[in-house]
């Protein structure tokens, strides 16, 4: 246990040595931020502060500022290591080490989410007490203990999600494509810029087939009060479902191509 | 001007061996680089339509006044990344010393490392800027002759001029400070998302900024302000046209001044 | 007659800090390196000049301010009759530079490309070009590999490649940074030849660094030594074997036994297997005398005279530098 909390500490730490990096990334956090907000008062303001589709701004920007704290815990991009340490055989070599492969990577991912608490989420308070008006509190304790939990949710998704497009590395499919392809579809499709209740409905039916809503959207919908009990419990176990599809799909892959290998040799 | 045609026919002799290169081995990667930078702006796009399509209008602008901006900015940024791609890997050319490979030529180096890492890949979005411009002007009702476009011609060349500087002088600090990727980025990525809106949209105090002190507000949405009209009197389309070039022009004498300090500073590796 | 490369006091001093603070717009204290310090040298047209120094001497550092990459902290330095800095392109036109760690052949291309890119740059006319593509083929043997992509040649096939580009604009100077490194005895003896050639046929100007001391000894009539920014020596490697090590070690076997008072008049002797016997003699001083002596007096049946190896010479001339 002890080695992956050493793990998550060095990924903290090559970071922090590039503090003017760090700096920079706050601060490239901090204007995407801005930006969004900015963008939804000036479009609000063309209807005079009243509601669109039944939602007003203040809805808007809770939104924004709730998912965004979805996205800094979940939003873990591994899967471009993961693939390239298959593509140049150097998994063979963490296969010998008595830890699980794939554990490392993910304790690599904590690693980022925990940077990612300064970097997204400095920025993100400061923020929110400049906007603190506009912001709505959660709608009840209960709500936001299942929020805390969906936040859990979001993030093993991510998580499967990486693994499964860093394995498809053992079948020549290059990872960088998978994960830019994905993340165009995933930045739509998540809800992140613009929240589903938006969507033309064909769009919003084909975004709850697929997982991407369910590490920015679904956390957001369960803090703002938009569900009823069915409706979490119903959210949580999309969730859940997911993570098991991914993960499932993901293994059989897995263990197919660490046979090949092992086969065949690195 | 044989001397500059000379030079023209080196930039097209360099740019299709670094074409034939990428694509003799890497032709594959070509096709689905190039695809997927269409597709992102395509999402990009859809969701500002989503957006216009429920509220009507931003910071003034309605749809295709939007468009027309984004183009815009889309097609300066297309022109400047497609011939300054280099400063992507001032890290190897500045730090790592590769740069010295071109500074022992009898040609100019900047010329030369543009022509070799000239990035065709922007081919998708150059090809969506301008479908969005037709699209736009069409829905706008607006008919252009030949005083329209040699403006637009002009104040866009201006506006690539601008977007150049921002893009190479951060990378060229390298060569004081070593590596400056990240800095870079900001000013190439970072800014990019602020200016895909009109600067109207945001308060006084950054409009400023975005105006006069990091002028990345003259990049689309002052020349915007001119090509559709919307500013009242000719005196100040005048005094914006004439800022704008001003600025373009002080801007190609930056780039050129710092490079030529940047070299002056060069350290190469070591030995 | 005029230096074709004059250098001046020339020095080099780097900056740097070893702490990089948070806001690198912030001034810190700036460490001075120097890498080179007041070299001062004159190559002539034609001369063959071996440049050589242990790592980190401030070798590629002078070579890169002579060919213009570099901007030279003071000192002047003219080559033909230019700044190389001020007036680089100018310059480039007439030099040819091969820097051991670096290429100029673009990778996934042939040979040939790179070639016709340059005939281009250079300004080539067509003629000229195809029969200096002849020769370089010719003796560098690329007729098999100038159409394969640089990736699929081996290093040692590279090098040569890399050899023909840096030739093929036929340059009056050439700064050769381990120009043989990988390749066999064959295509090095021919590469040896061919500059030998151009030299004497174009009176092309050679300033050659190289690890391998026995190509420097067997081309270069000049050497300048450099360590640690500094000009150790300039001269001939006559010169510098007479200054350093101006003895010559005599193996010899005689019929007779040779005397005691003989043996100790001779320097550093030892005795060897099977009779011979060994010592050291300085042939500018009068001690040769020895060996007609021993020829008259114990009737010598095998002699055989060595001069020390070039790397000793250099290697003595180190220690001693290191000493002061």
């Amino acid at each position: 246990m002890m080695y992956f909390i050493t793990i998550v500490r060095n990924v903290i730490l090559s970071k922090w040595v590039y503090k003017f990096d760090f700096f920079l990334g706050i601060m490239e956090s901090w204007i995407e931020l801005l930006v969004h907000l900015l963008v939804w008062m000036s479009l609000f303001a063309t209807v005079n502060g009243q509601v669109v589709k039944g939602y007003s701004l203040s809805d808007l920007i809770t939104y924004t500022i709730v998912s965004r704290i979805a996205g800094m815990i979940a939003n873990t991009k591994f899967s471009l290591n993961f693939a390239d340490s298959i593509k140049t055989g150097d998994i063979s070599l963490s296969l010998i080490v008595p830890y699980s492969t794939r554990l490392i990577f993910i304790a690599k991912s904590l690693g980022n989410s925990c940077v990612n608490l300064l970097t997204v989420g400095l920025p993100l308070l400061l923020t929110s007490a400049l906007f603190e008006s506009y912001i709505q509190p959660p709608i009840s304790k209960i709500h936001f203990i299942f929020f805390l939990i969906s936040l859990f949710g979001a993030l093993m998704i991510c998580i499967t999600f990486e693994l499964l497009s860093g394995v498809l590395a053992f079948w020549k499919v290059p990872g960088d494509f998978i994960e830019w392809y994905f993340s165009i579809f995933f930045v739509l499709l998540s809800g992140s810029i613009v929240p589903l209740w938006f969507f033309p409905s064909w769009l919003n039916e084909l975004a709850k087939l697929l997982p991407f809503q369910a590490v920015f959207f679904i956390p957001a919908q369960i803090y703002m009060g938009r569900f009823n009990v069915d409706g979490i419990i119903w959210a949580l176990f999309t969730q859940l479902g997911w993570v098991l599809v991914l993960f499932i799909l993901h293994d059989i892959l897995w263990r197919r191509g660490i046979r090949n290998l092992t086969i065949l040799g690195g | 001007m044989s001397n500059f045609l000379w030079y023209l026919k080196l930039y097209w002799k360099i740019m299709c061996m670094n074409y034939k290169s990428k694509l003799w081995y890497h032709g594959k990667k070509e096709f689905f680089h190039t695809l997927g930078m269409f597709l992102s702006y395509a999402a990009d796009i859809f969701v500002i339509s989503i957006s216009m399509s429920l509220f009507n209008s931003l910071g003034g602008f309605n749809f295709a006044e939007i468009m027309f901006l984004f183009s815009f900015e889309l097609l300066a940024y297309s022109l400047t990344n497609s011939i300054v791609w280099f400063v992507g890997d001032t890290y190897n050319l500045i730090v790592r010393g590769t740069l010295d490979d071109f500074l022992i030529r009898p040609v100019n180096p900047f010329l030369l490392m543009s022509a070799k890492y000239y990035e065709i890949g922007y081919i998708g979005q150059f090809a969506i800027s301008l479908v969005l411009l037709f699209l736009s002007l069409q829905h706008l009702n607006l008919e252009w002759g030949i005083k329209e476009w040699m403006l637009y011609v002009i104040l866009l060349i201006n506006s690539t001029f601008i977007y150049m500087g921002f893009t190479t002088i951060p990378s060229f600090l390298a060569f004081w400070f070593g590596n400056t990727n990240k800095l870079t980025a900001i000013f190439r990525w970072s800014f990019k998302r602020i200016i895909q809106y009109p600067i109207s949209i945001y308060p006084d105090p950054i409009k400023v900024i975005l105006t006069v002190i990091l002028p990345y507000g003259l990049i689309n949405y002052y020349p915007t302000l001119v090509l559709l009209r919307k500013l009242e009197s000719t005196y100040k389309i005048f005094v914006v046209i004439l800022s704008l070039t001003t600025v373009g022009i002080v801007t190609v004498l930056a780039i050129i001044y710092t490079w030529r300090q940047g070299l002056a500073n060069y350290e190469s590796a070591g030995g | 007659m005029i230096p074709i490369i004059d250098v001046k006091d020339l020095c080099k001093t780097y900056k740097y800090s070893k702490k990089w603070s948070f806001n690198p717009f912030k001034s810190k204290p700036l460490q001075r390196k120097s890498a080179v310090i007041n070299l001062t040298f004159s190559i002539y047209p034609g001369e063959i000049v071996g440049y050589i120094g242990p790592n980190g001497a401030g070798k590629s550092t002078s070579i890169k301010m002579l060919t213009g990459i570099l901007k030279p902290t003071s000192g002047t330095i003219t080559v033909s009759g230019y700044d190389p800095f001020e007036n680089r392109q100018q310059n480039a036109k007439n030099i040819g530079v091969l820097f051991g760690q670096r290429t100029q052949l673009w990778w996934d291309l042939p040979l040939i490309d790179t070639l016709e890119l340059h005939r281009y740059m250079y300004k080539l006319p067509k003629e000229e070009f195809l029969i200096q593509l002849e020769w370089l083929f010719e003796i560098l043997e690329l007729k098999k590999i100038y159409k394969t992509p640089i990736r699929q040649l081996s290093f040692g096939q590279r090098m040569r490649c890399e050899l023909a580009v840096t030739l093929l604009h036929k340059p009056s100077i050439l700064y050769l940074d381990e120009p043989t490194i990988g390749m066999d005895v064959m295509v090095k003896r021919k590469i040896r030849q061919y500059l030998l050639e151009i030299n004497k046929q174009e009176n092309v100007t050679i300033l050659l660094t190289s690890h391998d001391l026995q190509e420097i000894e067997s081309i270069c009539n000049r050497i300048i030594i450099i360590n640690r920014g500094e000009l150790l020596f300039d001269g001939t490697v006559e010169a510098l074997r007479q200054k350093y090590m101006p003895n010559s070690i005599i193996t010899l076997k005689c019929k007779h036994t040779i005397s005691n008072k003989v043996i100790n008049r001779l320097s550093n002797f030892s005795k060897l297997e099977d009779g011979y016997i060994r010592f050291t003699i300085n042939k500018h001083k009068e001690d040769s005398s020895i060996i007609s002596e021993l020829y008259r007096s114990y009737e010598v049946i095998d002699l055989k005279i060595t001069e020390p190896p070039f790397e000793d010479i250099v290697q003595t001339l180190y220690q001693e530098e290191n000493k002061k």
